[in-house]
C-alpha cells in the first residue's frame, strides 16, 4: 500500500506539486440514526476483560461521543463458563473472573434498551516464537518520515515470528510507550509466509519524543480472521489511499444486528524493549 | 493445450477460404480516395454521383469505395472535411477503376461558394451514435501540459465523459471505463493511459483517423458494452520523405515518414518520450521535495509507433503496423513499469470491383512488472494479458442500394494475473493461476436503401467465449465467500463456454438532404471484466474472463435521433435519446481484496444497471470559425441485491448535466485561437453521515452508497497558435495553452479529517490543477 501511495505521489509530482491545493469546505448537514458501537476484548492474560459501548453521532457534531449506559453485557465460553459484566461508568463494562483459553469460542451478548446484539470470536493459539529488535537511525534514510519535533533520529523496531504452518494465522501488534498505547492498528496475515518466518520492521511514531531508557511494550495478539478483517478494513477506511476508493464502506464488524466495532478473543505475547541511547 | 491450438488455427483457416459467389449486372466505379500530397488513403470520404443524389457511399477504413452506376455521362463527386471538394466527369461504358486525389484545404480565404453536396453525411448515413474526429481538430484545441490528446478531445463530445480530472479514461453513455473497446489498427489496447491516467498512449502525430461508436455498434464490432473507439495509424507519405515533431514542457516527439517505393508503399515511424523524471530530480535536488528517495528516480514514459504499407498489385496491399509504449518508474527500493505492445498485419485484397476483403493477424500484450529493485535478492511480480487474433472482413456492394459486410474474428486471450520470480525463502507467494480463453464471433450485416428516403441496416453477430482448462476453477455460492467454493474443476480442456447472439438493427428516414430521423437497437456482450475499485484506475487493475461465477455482461441499447443541417450544411444539429439496460454488471463486497487474490471472484457482486439520456450537439464544421456546443442530460443507475438494500442507486459516473463548448478561430497561415469550456454535475460519491470512535480515534460512518454529489465541475481552456512563415518547406508553429484559465477550484477528492484544534470533523477538498500554462513548439519539413 505504501508503495502504491508512493507511485501515485511520484507520478503525480511534476503535475501536482506546484498546482494542487486543499481547502476546507462546507458540504451541508448530515443526519444519521445513532448506532451501537462495541469494542470488546478477551485475552488469555490475567486482568479484567473490557467491553466499551458507545454510539455513533452526526458527523457535523463530533464533540463528545455518547456512551451507552444501563446495558446488559454477558460473555460466555464454549465450555459453559458465563459472566455478566459490571458497569464501570462511561460505557465501560468489566469482568471479574472470566479468563480466556486458547481454542475456546467466546460469545458476547449485549442488551441495550431492548435491542439485542451478539458477536462470536474464537481465541487462536499463541505462537511460540516472537522476537524483537530495535535500532537508532538517522531519520529519513529509507523512506520513513523524519522524527517529530525536529528530532533527527528515529527508532526502527524489527520483529520476527515463526508462523505455524498448519492453519491460517492473523496477527495484530499493539504498541505502548511508557504504558501509553501509541499504536493498535497494525495487522497482518500469513498468506505469503505460511509456515515460515515472518520478518518486518517499522519506525516508531509518537507525538511525544522518545528518550533513551523509555519503555516500549509490544503485544503480539493472535487474532481470528473476523478481527483481522475488521482491522484491515478499518485501515482501508482511515488511511493511505482510502480517498481513492470508489466505494468507501464501514469496517467489517463481527457484531450482529447492525452493531459496529468488534469483539475479539485473542491470545497475547508481551515483549519489552528499551529505547537505546 | 497444443491440441486445442491446432484446432483453433484450423477452424480459423477454414473460414478464411469461404468461397464467395457474386454476380455482376451493372457497371461499377471503384477505387481509392487519397490525399494528393502525401498519397495517404482517406477514410470516410463521401463519394457520390451528382446526377443520382441517393447513390452515395463512404470510403472504408482503407480508403476504398465501390459504387454501382448506370451507363452514361455522370459526375463523380468526393467530399471530406478539411479537403477541397472534387468532382470528376466520367463517361461510363464499362466498369472502371477510378482513384481520386483530394487536395488538403490550406487557405480558407477563397471559400465563398460552399457546395452543399454530400457534406450532409451526418444526415444521410445510416449509422447513429457515431463521432468522428479529425486529427487537425484535435491539434487545434487547447491541451493539458501541451500534450494533444485524442481521448481527452473525445471527452468534449456529448455522451462521452471524463473519468476524472486530467484523466484519459472515459465513460460512454453511463458505461464504465472497461466497457470501451479501444482499437489501435485493430489491436485491443487494454490500458490506454500513461502516468496514472493523465496522458493517453496515442501519440497524435502517428494517428490518422479516430471513430467512436457510442453503443450502436456495427455488426463487425463487439466485445464491449458501451463503445468502440477505432483508431487508425497514419500511413506515411508515399511521395516524399517528411518529418515532423514537437517540443513540449514534458515531452518531445519526432515522426518521420516517406515512400518505400514511390506511390507503391510508404512507412512512418513516430516516437515520443517524456522527461518528468528530470523535473522530479530537479525538484528533489533543489530541496523542494524532502524525500531523499526521490533524488534519483526513474520516471518517464515513451511511445513508439511504426507502420509500413506496400501495394503489391492493383488488388493487393499489405500493411504492417506496431505500437510499443511503456511507463517506467524506479526508486532505489522499488520498481514498477507497465505498457502495451501491439502488432498488426493486414492484407487488403480486391476480388473484383464489388468485393473487398481485409484479413488481419493481430497481436497485443499488456504487461506490468513490480520489482523490489534489489540486485542481491531480486523479486519480480509480472502480470500479463496477451491476445492473438485473426479476423476477416468482407465488404460486398451490389448496386447502389445494397451493401453487405460479413466476416469472422477469433481471439485467444492468455491472462497471467500475477507470477512471482526470485522470492526469498521466507515467502510462499504462489503465482496466481493463468487463464486461457477464446473469444470468437461471426457477423453479417446488410445495409439496404429501400426507397430514396428510407434505408435500413440489419445485422447479427454471434459471439462465443470458451474458458479453457489448466487452472483450478471455483464455484462460489450466492453469498460469495472464498469458503463457499463448492467445487473445483481442474481440467485441461474446455471448462465452460457461452454463446450469445447479438442482433443489431438501425433505420434511417431521410426527409430531404437536410433532415432525417434514425432509430436503432443494439445488443452488445462483454466477456472480459476489469476489476478496479479506485476512482483513478491503476495499471494493476485486473482483467478476468467470464467463468462459472461471472457471466458475460449484456447490454440492450435503444436509440432514436433527429438530425438537421443548416446554412448549406455549414451547421449541423443532432439530438439523440437512448435507453440502455445492462445485465450481469460487476461490483465488489465491502473490504474486497482485488489484488493477488486467487479467490478474487469471491469478492464480487453481480447486479444490473440502466442508463438513459438525451444528447444535443450543434456543430459548425466549416469556415474560419468552427466548433460545437454539446449538452447531455442523463441518468445512470445500478441495482445490486447487497448494496443499498437492493434499491436502485446512482452509479459513480452518473452526471445529470454535461456541457461542452468548443470554439476555434483561424487566421489562415498566421494565428489560430481556440478555447473549450466544460461544465458537468459532480459524480455520485459516498460521504460519511456520522462518526464513531474506535481506540479513541474517530472512524467515519457510511450509510448509503453514492448518496452524495461532488460539486459541479467547470473549466475553461484556451490556446493560441502562431504559425511562422514557411521557409524552404520548413513549417513551424508555437502554441501557448492555459488549462483552467480562470483557475477554478475543481474538487478532485473530498476527504474528511479531524481538525487538530476544534476536534470537529471537517471536509477537505483537494484540487489537482488550477491554472496550468504550457508552451510547445511544433515543426514539419
Amino acid at each position: 500500500m505504501k508503495s502504491l501511495t508512493r507511485i501515485f505521489f511520484l507520478a503525480g509530482v511534476p503535475l501536482i506539486l506546484s498546482v494542487s491545493c486543499q481547502k476546507v469546505i462546507d458540504i451541508g448537514v448530515f443526519n444519521s440514526a445513532p448506532q451501537l458501537v462495541a469494542e470488546g476484548t478477551i485475552t488469555d492474560q490475567q486482568g479484567p476483560c473490557i467491553v466499551k459501548l458507545t454510539k455513533t453521532i452526526d458527523i457535523d457534531n463530533f464533540a463528545g461521543i455518547p456512551s451507552v449506559t444501563g446495558a446488559d453485557v454477558e460473555i460466555s465460553d464454549s465450555a459453559g463458563v458465563k459472566e455478566t459484566l459490571t458497569e464501570a461508568g462511561n460505557g465501560i463494562y468489566i469482568s471479574n473472573t472470566i479468563l480466556g483459553i486458547p481454542g475456546h469460542k467466546y460469545k458476547l451478548m449485549i442488551n441495550s434498551g431492548g435491542q439485542l446484539y451478539s458477536a462470536v470470536s474464537v481465541m487462536p493459539h499463541p505462537v511460540t516464537d516472537f522476537r524483537l529488535g530495535i535500532k537508532k537511525e538517522v531519520a529519513g534514510t529509507s523512506g520513513g518520515s523524519p522524527g517529530t519535533g525536529g528530532e533527527p533520529y528515529q527508532y526502527r523496531v524489527s520483529y520476527a515470528i515463526t508462523d505455524p504452518g498448519e492453519y491460517e494465522n492473523y496477527y495484530r501488534l499493539v504498541i505502548f510507550h511508557n504504558n501509553m498505547e501509541i499504536s493498535s492498528r497494525r495487522v497482518f496475515d500469513d498468506k505469503f509466509h505460511n509456515g515460515k518466518v515472518i520478518e518486518d520492521d517499522f519506525v516508531l511514531h509518537d507525538t511525544l519524543n522518545f528518550r533513551p531508557g523509555d519503555l516500549i511494550e509490544i503485544d503480539l495478539q493472535n487474532i481470528d480472521r473476523d478481527i483481522y478483517n475488521f482491522f484491515r478494513t478499518l485501515r482501508m477506511a482511515t488511511g493511505g489511499l482510502s480517498f481513492l476508493s470508489a466505494s468507501p464502506a464501514n469496517p467489517l464488524s463481527n457484531i450482529t444486528n447492525g452493531g459496529l466495532g468488534y469483539f475479539s478473543a485473542c491470545s497475547v505475547i508481551k515483549k519489552h524493549l528499551t529505547i537505546p541511547g | 493445450m497444443k491440441g486445442f491450438m491446432k484446432r483453433w488455427i484450423l477452424s480459423c483457416m477454414a473460414f478464411m477460404w469461404v468461397s464467395v459467389i457474386c454476380g455482376q449486372n451493372k457497371f461499377v466505379v471503384s477505387g481509392y480516395v487519397t490525399d494528393s500530397k502525401s498519397g495517404e488513403e482517406l477514410i470516410g470520404a463521401a463519394v457520390s454521383i451528382q446526377e443520382i443524389p441517393a447513390a452515395g457511399v463512404y470510403t472504408n477504413e482503407y480508403g476504398f469505395y465501390s459504387l454501382s452506376v448506370p451507363q452514361g455521362k455522370l459526375t463523380i463527386a468526393v467530399s471530406l472535411i478539411g479537403y477541397e471538394y472534387l468532382s470528376v466527369p466520367v463517361d461510363i461504358t464499362k466498369s472502371v477503376k477510378l482513384n481520386l486525389d483530394l487536395t488538403q484545404k490550406i487557405t480558407r480565404l477563397g471559400e465563398v461558394t460552399v457546395s452543399s453536396e454530400k457534406r450532409n453525411d451526418n444526415v444521410t448515413r445510416n449509422q447513429m451514435g457515431i463521432d468522428k474526429l479529425n486529427i487537425q481538430e484535435i491539434k487545434n484545441l487547447p491541451s493539458f501540459f501541451g500534450e494533444k490528446d485524442v481521448l481527452k478531445t473525445l471527452q468534449l463530445l456529448p455522451g462521452i465523459k471524463s473519468a476524472g480530472e486530467g484523466n484519459s479514461g472515459f465513460n460512454v453513455r453511463g458505461g464504465t471505463t472497461d466497457q470501451n473497446l479501444i482499437l489501435l489498427d485493430g489491436a485491443t489496447v487494454y490500458n490506454p493511459s500513461h502516468l496514472m491516467g493523465f496522458f493517453s498512449v496515442f501519440n497524435p502525430d502517428a494517428i490518422k483517423d479516430v471513430t467512436m461508436y457510442k453503443g450502436s455498434l456495427p455488426a463487425e464490432f463487439g466485445g464491449r458494452l458501451s463503445s468502440v473507439l477505432d483508431i487508425r495509424m497514419d500511413d506515411g507519405n508515399n511521395k516524399k520523405i517528411e518529418a515532423s515533431g514537437g517540443i513540449g514542457l514534458i515531452s518531445s516527439r519526432l515522426t518521420v515518414g516517406g515512400p518505400l517505393r514511390k506511390e507503391r508503399g510508404s512507412f512512418i515511424v513516430s516516437a515520443r518520450r517524456t522527461y518528468a523524471d528530470l523535473i522530479v530530480r530537479g525538484l528533489a535536488r533543489a530541496g523542494v521535495l524532502n524525500d531523499t528517495t526521490l533524488r534519483d528516480p526513474k520516471l518517464y514514459f515513451y511511445d513508439l509507433n511504426a507502420k509500413a504499407n506496400y501495394r503489391f498489385t492493383e488488388k493487393d496491399r499489405v500493411f504492417l503496423s506496431g505500437y510499443f509504449g511503456r511507463d517506467v518508474l524506479g526508486l532505489p527500493d522499488f520498481g514498477f513499469d507497465w505498457g502495451n505492445s501491439t502488432a498488426t498485419v493486414r492484407w487488403n485484397h480486391l476480388f473484383n470491383d464489388k468485393l473487398f476483403l481485409n484479413t488481419s493477424l493481430i497481436f497485443n500484450n499488456f504487461t506490468y512488472t513490480i520489482s523490489n529493485g534489489s540486485t542481491v535478492d531480486p523479486i519480480n511480480i509480472v502480470s500479463k494479458i496477451r491476445d492473438f487474433s485473426v479476423r476477416q472482413d468482407y465488404q460486398y456492394s451490389s448496386g447502389h442500394n445494397n451493401q453487405v459486410r460479413f466476416g469472422f474474428e477469433s481471439t485467444w486471450h492468455r491472462m497471467v494475473p500475477g507470477t512471482i520470480t526470485g522470492a526469498d525463502t521466507n515467502t510462499v507467494f504462489k503465482s496466481l493461476p493463468v487463464s486461457n480463453s477464446v473469444e470468437s464471433s461471426v457477423y453479417f450485416s446488410h445495409t439496404l436503401n429501400l426507397t430514396q428516403h428510407l434505408n435500413i441496416n440489419y445485422g447479427l453477430r454471434i459471439s462465443e467465449f470458451s474458458l479453457l482448462g489448466d487452472a483450478p476453477f471455483f464455484i462460489y455460492s450466492s453469498y460469495n465467500y472464498a469458503d463457499s467454493a463448492k467445487s473445483i474443476v481442474d481440467s485441461t480442456r474446455k471448462v465452460i463456454s457461452y454463446i450469445r447472439p447479438e442482433p443489431r438493427f438501425s433505420v434511417n428516414y431521410v426527409f430531404n438532404d437536410r433532415n432525417s430521423v434514425k432509430a436503432s437497437y443494439t445488443r452488445n456482450v462483454q466477456y472480459l471484466h476489469l476489476l478496479s475499485n479506485s476512482t483513478t484506475g491503476s495499471p494493476t487493475d485486473m482483467w478476468i474472463p467470464s467463468s462459472y461465477n461471472t457471466l458475460p455482461e449484456i447490454s440492450d441499447q435503444y436509440a432514436f435521433g433527429y438530425y438537421r443541417n443548416f446554412a448549406s450544411n455549414n451547421w449541423e444539429f443532432s439530438a439523440e435519446v437512448y435507453y440502455k439496460s445492462l445485465f450481469q454488471q460487476v461490483d465488489y463486497i465491502n473490504g474486497a481484496i482485488l489484488n493477488f487474490n486467487s479467490n478474487v471472484e469471491s469478492q464480487l457482486l453481480y447486479g444490473k444497471g440502466r442508463a438513459y439520456g438525451l444528447e444535443l450537439l450543434l456543430k459548425k464544421k466549416y469556415g474560419r470559425f468552427s466548433g460545437w456546443i454539446g449538452y447531455t442530460l442523463s441518468r445512470t443507475e445500478r441495482r445490486f441485491e447487497d448494496i443499498n438494500r437492493g434499491a436502485w442507486y446512482p452509479a459513480r459516473q452518473d452526471r445529470t448535466h454535461d456541457v461542452s463548448v468548443v470554439a476555434i478561430y483561424e487566421f489562415p497561415r498566421k494565428w489560430t485561437f481556440s478555447s473549450t469550456w466544460v461544465y458537468n454535475t459532480g459524480n455520485a460519491v459516498t460521504f460519511p453521515k456520522g462518526v464513531y470512535v474506535i481506540d479513541n480515534r474517530p472512524v467515519l460512518l457510511y450509510t448509503d452508497r453514492n448518496g452524495n454529489r461532488m460539486p459541479a465541475y467547470h473549466r475553461l481552456d484556451i490556446s493560441v497558435t502562431k504559425q511562422f512563415t514557411e521557409r524552404k518547406n520548413y513549417r513551424s508553429s508555437l502554441t501557448f495553452s492555459l488549462y483552467n484559465a480562470y483557475s477554478h477550484d475543481n474538487a478532485w477528492t473530498i476527504t474528511f479529517r479531524q481538525n487538530d484544534k476544534t476536534g470537529q470533523i471537517e471536509a477537505v477538498q483537494t484540487t489537482l490543477f488550477k491554472l496550468v500554462p504550457s508552451v510547445s513548439y511544433d515543426f514539419r519539413f
